[in-house]
């Protein structure tokens, strides 16, 4: 398996990276839980004081690190402006021998400036977390809160989707469609270990290893540590703590739970024939070379 | 119809060579001002920095701030400001980040405090809102002067920490901004775009009533927050109003209510940020709003708000707790 680099000088950054809805912040929780090593689980709720981490398209933290304000700069000229951003975070946050954890949901793709936007020189790795897209369809209709799953699907297959931006809380991020998202990922050029979801749930305990393994992560294969990091992030345990107090990163649009099923195979409950074909048709080849068809499992 | 500035002391004058626009007049001054602004030579970086971020360098007194749009300021002493305008920048945009970041900067090295903060007032009082970016708080203090409390600042509040021991005297000097959906929120007429390109939409915005002092006395600090831990998942449209205490207090001044925070802390120092901060923590009231950030909750809770600050005119606002 190619291993990320190791954390050197400025060469921090391990992206967490994923088309949304497809796991991102369960990973998080996982490796969160596994790096705190704790006898508690870590909250949802306080992943950031878990381990050092971002979210790539926060304007909180943009604005933070930038010095000026997001909202007063058009959307190219903060995007344009995040690379800086991600350097300047790499460069001043307190030395450590673990990676600065950053997640996105955006394409591995230039600025508009012509720039990287995930920057290789300040790059360890990228963990990208790919799920099947008829489930991610299901998935992202419920956060958004519709019940039409056909935009949902219509939203996977065009070339020009973003989330955020506009005066929303989060800068804009640029997906394209969902087989480009995941070419621009697979591609990308550093090195990327890629994460079926459908695997992590399958095994969650072996592939948290393969993923701090990947990272370079102590205790990589301390079998107990990585079985309780799992224990601390069952999603029974994540819907119990939801409901207790809340998730800061549910959308305020959605009438479920962030953490609504977790499972694999929900399409086959929820959309059509005609929104299974158009995936397919806009998706297949991407899908079969990651072992997803509307026969196999997930 | 803006009404006429009554002649009111500011904490500084400015003579530029650019329109500041209206809300900056009274700060103007044609001859004798405290602070001249002018264009001119901009460094890309200053000579070994002392602290730095993204976009700014601070050394020995100087602050250089550099704006993705091409528009660069050199703030040196508290008392003059050059600027350089390249890549196609425009008086626009010059005046946007001239009324923000450089001002929030030439403000610190004067030594006040500029807040981030919409605010609304009631006579001399001055009630602020304070949030993360693009949480609304415009828009809230637009739907409030529609309610009886006058529009006061846009999105930099500057105070007087000289005379925090007495009382908290704070400034205005910005016209109001509001993205194109929270103009139909708030019920207010455009002016026109803000900068002029198309990738950028906020809009300028009259507000349906509009202060006419230029100075207040701050008089209670809400932090709008959209997410409160402990708010059980199927109760996540309610709202939560709570009185923060003294290291809340200061907490949430720093984190959500310091404009640009990172270059502010840089050119105040970390110890006169602190002892401000717990000063004006004894002054003013700081409450904490939990709202869903959702267009159909808006109305009831700006009428929430307008609720509050009605009790805290009248002295009535005791222990907030939650509804």
């Amino acid at each position: 398996m190619t291993r990320a680099h190791p954390v050197s000088g400025q060469r921090r950054i391990a992206w967490l990276a994923s088309y949304p809805r497809s796991g991102n912040t369960w990973t998080r929780l996982l490796l969160a839980n596994f790096l705190s090593a704790a006898a508690e689980p870590v909250g949802i709720n306080d992943i950031g004081s878990a381990m050092p981490s971002a979210l790539y398209h926060g304007r909180p933290w943009f604005d933070s690190v930038a010095g000026i304000s997001s909202s007063d700069c058009t959307e190219d000229e903060a995007e344009s402006l995040r690379p800086a951003v991600v350097r300047f975070w790499a460069q001043e946050t307190k030395r450590k021998a673990t990676p600065l954890f950053c997640k996105s949901h955006e394409a591995c793709r230039d600025t508009p400036a012509g720039e990287p936007l995930f920057p290789n020189d300040v790059t360890v790795g990228a963990v990208y977390l790919i799920r099947n897209p008829l489930d991610v369809a299901v998935s992202w209709a419920f956060y958004v809160g519709e019940e039409g799953f056909a935009d949902s699907v219509a939203y996977l297959n065009a070339r020009t989707s973003c989330i955020g931006g506009d005066g929303s809380h989060e800068l804009r991020q640029r997906l394209f469609d969902w087989s480009g998202h995941v070419e621009s990922w697979t591609g990308a050029p550093f090195p990327v270990l890629t994460v079926r979801y459908e695997d992590l749930l399958a095994d969650t305990a072996g592939w948290l290893g393969r993923i701090a393994s990947f990272l370079r992560l102590d205790g990589a294969s301390d079998r107990r540590r990585l079985e309780r990091a799992v224990a601390h992030s069952a999603f029974a345990r994540l819907q119990e703590n939801e409901d207790r107090e809340g998730f800061h990163k549910n959308s305020p649009h959605s009438r479920t739970p962030f953490f609504r099923s977790g499972v694999a195979g929900d399409w086959r409950r929820h959309l059509s024939a005609a929104q299974v074909g158009d995936i397919l048709a806009a998706h297949g080849a991407t899908m079969a070379r990651f072992g997803y068809s509307c026969r196999a499992t997930g | 119809m803006v009404p006429a500035v009554a002649a009111q002391q500011v904490p500084f004058t400015i003579d530029a060579d650019f329109d500041l626009g209206e809300a900056a007049a009274p700060w103007c001054r044609a001859h004798g001002a405290d602070v001249v602004v002018r264009r001119g030579a901009v460094p890309l970086s200053l000579p070994r920095p002392e602290s730095r971020g993204v976009a700014w360098q601070h050394a020995a007194g100087r602050t250089l701030i550099l704006t993705p749009c091409g528009a660069r300021f050199l703030v040196e002493g508290g008392s003059a400001m050059r600027y350089a305008l390249d890549g196609g920048a425009s008086l626009a945009d010059l005046r946007l980040f001239f009324l923000g970041t450089a001002l929030s900067v030439l403000a610190a090295q004067r030594g006040l405090l500029p807040l981030k903060a919409s605010a609304v007032a009631n006579g001399e009082d001055v009630h602020a809102l304070v949030a993360m970016p693009t949480r609304g708080k415009s828009a809230w203090a637009a739907a409030l002067a529609a309610r009886g409390y006058p529009f006061f600042a846009d999105d930099l509040l500057i105070l007087d920490p000289t005379g925090l021991d007495t009382e908290a005297r704070c400034y205005r000097c910005d016209d109001l901004k509001l993205w194109p959906k929270a103009l139909a929120l708030a019920d207010c007429e455009s002016l026109g775009p803000v900068r002029p390109t198309s990738k950028y939409r906020k809009l300028y915005a009259v507000p349906r009533r509009r202060a006419a002092r230029v100075s207040g006395r701050l008089r209670t600090i809400v932090h709008l927050a959209s997410f409160k831990k402990g708010d059980a998942s199927g109760d996540r449209h309610s709202m939560h109003l709570e009185r923060l205490s003294g290291s809340e207090k200061a907490e949430a001044v720093v984190r959500a209510a310091l404009h640009s925070r990172s270059v502010t802390v840089a050119v105040v120092g970390r110890l006169p940020l602190f002892q401000w901060v717990m000063v004006l923590s004894r002054h003013v009231e700081m409450l904490r709003l939990t709202y869903p950030t959702v267009p159909a909750a808006f109305e009831a809770g700006v009428n929430r708000i307008a609720a509050l600050l009605s009790a805290a005119d009248s002295g009535a606002v005791q222990g907030c707790a939650a509804p």
